[in-house]
């Protein structure tokens, strides 16, 4: 089993975290008239960032928090799933890091109001996706619109584009960026609240730091995701 | 419709196993179920081009990003004569507006591995691995450049590669011999 870690996204949290694509284009260069054609060789991969991670004055959690990934990743080579950050792209909107609680109370005498967490949005996988491929079918259970939206399943995430078709009640034919990277059955639960994708860091020095004494640091640190990881859990090289 | 999507296949047919790659990212799976993985082709593919137009007889592959698998195979097998003389084929697939594969992939190149070199270049305060895999086909070491001048003794020297059992080809020895003849009719009477 691959090591990988998740970013605490609750305590290192980012002003902003882009992710975007990364399509693989060819193209033969510019024409004189500053014409260029291209053509796509691949979906691509994602890039993306964790921009002015918050750190508090006198809060040591997370400086130590801090050092204790960049130990653990050391360098280049770690796996790191990151949470993406910017709600505007989640299946619902305005919610934090942390999840939220459902309520559950059935009045017996030893109730303590305790809290139930679940995902707020229910999406399922209506049927089997296999690798590569990039047209899928989502079930909505608890969800209106499927159009633009992220999810993950297994630490790989994907984007949603256009609403292609709609095979039956609930069920919406969706373009996906990138391919899928690893199977996903028919009917598993996608994660929609938290979507991760696994990343490395996109240098060796991404995690520098500089504690200083008067004023707390922002740092920003890059990503790429770690497509070598689903080459080589595809071909059963990890597990 | 003009073909906006392709994938650029690379297949080595080695005798322990065969190593499927293309420039792409992520795992690839084909309609037979293969799994190709994602690399970079660095450099090279000008080369594919021009053989494209059977022009080009000799292939020198960059990949970046390879797979472990390639490495230890450049690591282990070249010693073991793994390597050289397995087939090398690029392909190249089309694909519909969503990158799904149309169609077989065409066949484009199609050679023998000749050798397989690892290359660490020093980018900034990275090391970067690539591994070189220089290919010939059939028509290696028998076209001439146009305007030269083919000389016995070159002639000889390259039948001794392509065809190193024979007795050396003197094609190139008896020409002159035959510039100045005078074939005549034959005589039936």
């Amino acid at each position: 089993m691959a090591d990988i870690l998740e970013w605490p996204a609750g305590l290192l949290t980012p002003q902003s975290s882009p992710f975007d694509h990364r399509p693989f284009s060819r193209t033969g260069g510019r024409s004189l008239g500053g014409l260029q054609r291209s053509v796509r060789t691949d979906r691509g991969w994602w890039v993306g960032s964790y921009q002015n991670i918050v750190f508090r004055r006198g809060n040591f959690d997370q400086q130590r928090t801090w050092n204790a990934l960049r130990v653990a990743l050391g360098g280049t080579t770690g796996l790191i799933a990151v949470p993406v950050c910017s709600t505007a792209l989640w299946a619902r909107m305005g919610i934090d890091f942390s999840g939220e609680g459902v309520p559950h109370d059935d009045d017996t005498p030893f109730d303590d109001g305790s809290l139930y967490q679940q995902n707020s949005v229910l999406i399922e996988m209506a049927s089997f996706a296999p690798i590569s491929a990039t047209v899928v079918t989502l079930r909505l259970v608890d969800h209106d619109l499927p159009g633009s939206i992220r999810f993950s399943y297994q630490h790989a995430m994907y984007e949603t584009g256009r609403i292609l078709s709609q095979p039956g009640p609930g069920l919406y034919q969706v373009e996906i960026f990138p391919a899928i990277r690893a199977p996903i059955p028919a009917n598993a639960l996608l994660e929609t609240d938290q979507p991760t994708v696994l990343c490395h860091l996109a240098a060796d020095g991404e995690m520098d730091i500089d504690m200083g004494v008067t004023r707390t640091p922002r740092p920003s640190v890059n990503f790429v995701e770690a497509v070598d990881h689903w080459v080589d859990l595809a071909q059963g090289l990890v597990t | 419709m003009a073909v906006k999507s392709i994938k650029i296949l690379c297949r080595m047919d080695f005798p322990s196993k065969t190593i499927r790659l293309y420039d792409g990212a992520g795992p690839y799976m084909d309609a037979d179920g293969e799994i190709w993985s994602g690399m970079v082709l660095n450099d090279g593919l000008d080369q594919i081009e021009s053989a494209l137009n059977g022009e080009a007889s000799t292939l020198t592959l960059s990949l970046s990003g390879v797979a472990q698998q390639v490495a230890d195979l450049a690591f282990d097998d070249m010693e073991q004569g793994e390597v050289i003389g397995s087939r090398v084929q690029l392909l190249i697939q089309d694909c519909d507006q969503y990158d799904q594969p149309v169609g077989a992939p065409q066949v484009r190149f199609t050679g023998t591995a000749d050798n397989l070199l690892i290359d660490d270049t020093v980018a900034n305060d990275q090391v970067i691995s690539t591994v070189m895999l220089e290919c010939t086909n059939r028509f290696d070491l028998r076209s001439l450049v146009n305007g030269s001048v083919l000389s016995d003794v070159d002639q000889q020297a390259r039948s001794k590669v392509l065809n190193p059992g024979a007795p050396a080809d003197r094609f190139a020895e008896r020409v002159p011999r035959l510039i100045d003849a005078t074939v005549v009719w034959p005589r039936y009477t």
